[in-house]
């Protein structure tokens, strides 16, 4: 990301917008809201360039409750649109929230080609492993066999590991984090932010209406902080060499199921990003005139040389 | 991107951010498109669709042309909502429509079908060299306000138009939403503001009626006072005016803009005709079409749909068939 260095300071208050959160009393996503509006005060982001996208659900109903610019799309299409607008307009702050049924059951296919880009933006997966706006039937992240209440019968499916899923895409930084641990919440989605590329913050959210087992004490005796179980844990990869060995840890170490560790798996700022690869493969000027933000006309005629570009078709 | 529903997505949030979109597809991408190009019609953002129309049904003959896809075009997409659906000729005007369409993505903030078909697409022809600056670029200048404010993206404007804000540009703070929505953008189903929205919206449609310029709307060949009028729209027109030399005295009407549908004109040049329908589906759609908004029922109706384009010469069939009182015509010629 770029920071624009602004002299106003603004407080959290400042990216309230003007109408208060609509969720059940208790859900797990005020954590992360609050913790959004700790992060964007703390960068200063400015709200009239940076862009907040959501799908459908309870989770990408967020948009509306912050002062920032946003597009409130359809259910499992927020990545794609987010990366109209950030290789349109690559000075944008772009940043995706959304929950796991949408970002990876029907939208799971826009994560694949995003991790193969690497594209300068930020995906919040607000996780509850249900439904919730629609009355709690699995998502993808429900393990197999739990039955939460709004199920008839346990789940017969297995739950995808969205860590795993975003390390095979090619997502260069990828995080854990807990939604009722606000600071550290804001923490991991401030870094991920100030990454160069494309990044995920998984954060465990739980709905207290719909995941009657996946519940706040479920979580809590489930979860560990990777840099405290080892204070030696580093993944960041400094090196191209490092990177087979820092790939195969965080591999391990989102494996793992009894326990959820939480923290910064993997994080890679080697590998170019798609603006980086454009500018340099295609157009050397996109950085800096971008298509959102290059003249197309001048007195209501185009600016192309069109008698050049089709030269070797004129006769 | 990696499929259609991607593609088009990426165009609306290129388009939110101020860029001209565009994406191009034909019927099976078109189908995954769908449920964004209503979105495009909610959340007010323009994009233009270059439809390549092919020989369905399904996967059908996937490399052969078919005007089949003309009612699709139209209603595609749940619910409603305003949307311009404009079919070229012949390469020549797909050339100058392709800056006339992305001048009316950016202007009306609607989804825009430019409708060809696989044999306009797919073929090469000499032609005049074309002027790209005779057509003049239009698109709104985005409001840039002196301090950064909270705005009304869907201001209920007279005109309907929402105001064109660019994030990162305007210093506008704004949300865009696929919701009803208030002014704001936030969700809201009131119902004296759903009703003021839709409204809003819909209004949009006299707006492109009025604005949009006949040529664009429709076209006559041939005497204007011909007893026959041949009817036809898309990529039947450069053979219907190669078979007018041999069939003196009768006119064709080419329809161009299929939606908003130009009633108006099309009733005016109809008026006391003879209507033979000529195109390549089966269910002769212009011919239904025409007859929904303007109560003029086709004299005949000739439809090809075995993947091959209408011939000059099965045009002049079709015509001898009509004079010889024949009202549904089917043209079966292979090439």
């Amino acid at each position: 990301m770029t920071v624009v260095k602004v002299e106003l300071k603004r407080t959290p208050q400042d990216y309230k917008w003007t109408k208060p959160p609509e969720w059940c009393p208790g859900c797990g996503h005020f954590g992360i809201l609050q913790a959004l509006l700790q992060v964007f005060a703390e960068l200063n982001m400015e709200p009239s360039r940076t862009v907040l996208v959501s799908g459908i659900g309870c989770s990408s109903r967020l948009p509306h409750y912050v002062r920032t610019v946003s597009a409130h799309t359809i259910h499992g299409r927020a990545v794609p649109f987010a990366l109209g607008l950030k290789l349109a307009n690559p000075n944008l702050e772009v940043m995706v929230v959304g929950g796991d049924g949408d970002l990876f059951a029907i939208g799971g296919n826009h994560i694949l080609g995003a991790g193969r880009r690497n594209v300068d933006f930020t995906v919040v997966l607000m996780d509850n492993a249900v439904y919730g706006l629609t009355r709690g039937q699995a998502g993808p992240t429900l393990p197999l066999g739990l039955q939460p209440k709004a199920l008839n019968k346990p789940n017969p499916q297995a739950d995808l590991n969205p860590l795993l899923v975003a390390l095979a895409s090619g997502f260069t930084f990828i995080a854990r984090s807990y939604s009722y641990d606000i600071r550290y919440t804001a923490k991991l989605i401030k870094e991920a932010m100030l990454h160069k590329g494309s990044a995920l913050v998984q954060v465990l959210s739980p709905c207290v209406t719909y995941n009657n087992i996946m519940t706040r004490e479920w979580y809590e005796k489930r979860v560990y902080k990777l840099e405290e179980a080892d204070p030696t844990w580093d993944p960041v990869v400094h090196d191209e060499k490092e990177d087979y060995e820092k790939r195969r840890r965080a591999i391990e170490k989102m494996l793992e199921i009894e326990r959820l560790p939480l923290g910064i798996f993997y994080k890679n700022e080697l590998v170019p990003t798609f603006e980086e690869r454009y500018a340099q493969m295609y157009d050397p000027n996109y950085l800096k005139f971008p298509p959102a933000l290059q003249p197309i006309e001048k007195d209501g005629k185009s600016v192309i040389d069109f008698y050049r570009l089709m030269a070797d078709r004129i006769l | 991107m990696e499929d259609e529903l991607a593609s088009i997505a990426a165009a609306a949030g290129a388009a939110m951010a101020g860029a001209r979109a565009a994406t191009a597809t034909s019927g099976p991408g078109l189908s995954l498109m769908a449920e964004t190009i209503s979105m495009l019609g909610m959340a007010e953002l323009g994009v233009v669709l270059t439809i390549w129309a092919r020989a369905g049904p399904s996967t059908g003959l996937a490399t052969r042309t078919a005007q089949q896809d003309l009612f699709y075009s139209l209603f595609i997409g749940h619910g409603e909502f305003p949307k311009i659906v404009l079919a070229s000729g012949d390469i020549e005007e797909a050339f100058y429509d392709a800056i006339k369409t992305a001048n009316w993505a950016d202007k009306y903030q609607v989804p825009v079908i430019h409708l060809v078909d696989k044999d306009l697409s797919n073929t090469f022809v000499m032609m005049p060299l074309p002027d790209p600056y005779s057509v003049r670029i239009e698109r709104p200048r985005p409001v840039v306000f002196q301090e950064e404010k909270n705005a009304n993206r869907y201001e209920l404007t007279e005109d309907g138009l929402p105001v064109r804000l660019l994030p990162g540009v305007s210093k506008a703070v704004y949300h865009v939403v696929s919701l009803e929505h208030d002014p704001e953008g936030d969700p809201d189903e009131d119902a004296e503001m759903v009703k003021k929205m839709y409204d809003k919206r819909m209004r949009k449609i006299d707006l492109m009626l009025k604005e949009i310029p006949e040529e664009d709307k429709v076209r006559w060949y041939g005497p204007r006072d011909a007893e026959v009028a041949i009817v036809s729209w898309g990529t039947t027109k450069p053979q219907i005016l190669a078979a007018l030399e041999e069939l003196p005295g009768v006119g064709f009407l080419q329809l161009r803009l299929l939606a908003p549908f130009p009633a108006e004109e099309v009733k005016r040049y109809l008026a006391g005709k003879k209507t033979l329908f000529i195109e390549g589906n089966y269910m002769g759609q212009s011919a239904l079409l025409v007859r929904m908004y303007t109560g003029i029922e086709a004299d005949a109706v000739a439809v090809k749909y075995n993947g091959r384009p209408v011939t000059a010469d099965e045009v002049v069939e079709a015509f001898k068939r009509f004079k010889a009182g024949e009202k549904r015509i089917e043209l079966d010629w292979d090439l």
